[in-house]
């Protein structure tokens, strides 16, 4: 991933990317990290793509 | 302000950790940035479609690419897994690259997609004439 990519999607995103520059610079600046910890890091990979647009659709309702 | 700042500074620390040499379980580190990462995207995106902006061709592109990063991600997690418990590193090299590759496609497209004027926007109509 390059820092053009990372700041072209900060850009794009918007306010949700907010919230992602702090969560990578904690992964970041932990010593050490374990497998088990990568693979709760990874988790949300297994987002079904109809939950984004249900959070996204619940949270647009709410506001 | 306080928004841009904010990011500003997260960028800046961000770079000083990726360009620092000693950092340990680089590869693990990189796993988990890609699936924080192209979570982010995806909760952009939601909201994107949610608020109407996105098209159905576009939204089955984003599936799609969403589906194969999936699997590519599914695979790169077994195959770390493997090679952190039995040292063998050769699944991972190639499931390295496919995660890379299909990571990069996700995020290029969404980034396209949200950089085209939005559907709703106000049609584009030449200037009118000067009165006389």
């Amino acid at each position: 991933m390059t820092a053009a990519l990372l700041v072209q999607l900060l850009i794009a995103l918007g306010p949700v990317a907010l919230d992602l520059a702090p969560k990578l610079a904690a992964l970041w600046s932990k010593p050490e990290l374990s497998v088990e910890e990568i693979i709760n890091l990874c988790a949300p990979s297994k987002t079904l793509y109809e939950d984004y647009i249900a959070a996204a659709r619940a949270n647009n309702v709410q506001n | 302000m306080r928004k841009l700042l904010s990011l500003a500074a997260g960028l800046a620390a961000l770079t000083l950790m990726l360009t620092s040499c000693k950092t340990t379980n680089l590869e693990g580190r990189l796993l988990a940035s890609t699936a924080q990462t192209v979570h982010a995207a995806m909760q952009g995106w939601a909201v994107w479609v949610v608020k109407g902006q996105a098209t159905e061709d576009s939204e089955a592109r984003v599936r799609a690419a969403y589906g194969r990063y999936q699997l590519a991600m599914d695979a790169a997690l077994s195959c770390y897994t493997v090679w952190k418990q039995t040292g063998d590193k050769n699944y991972w090299t190639r499931a390295e690259i496919t995660l890379r590759t299909n990571r990069e496609t996700l995020l290029n497209l969404i980034s396209s997609l949200r950089n085209q004027p939005p559907l709703n926007a106000p049609a584009v109509s030449p200037p009118a004439p000067p009165t006389p």
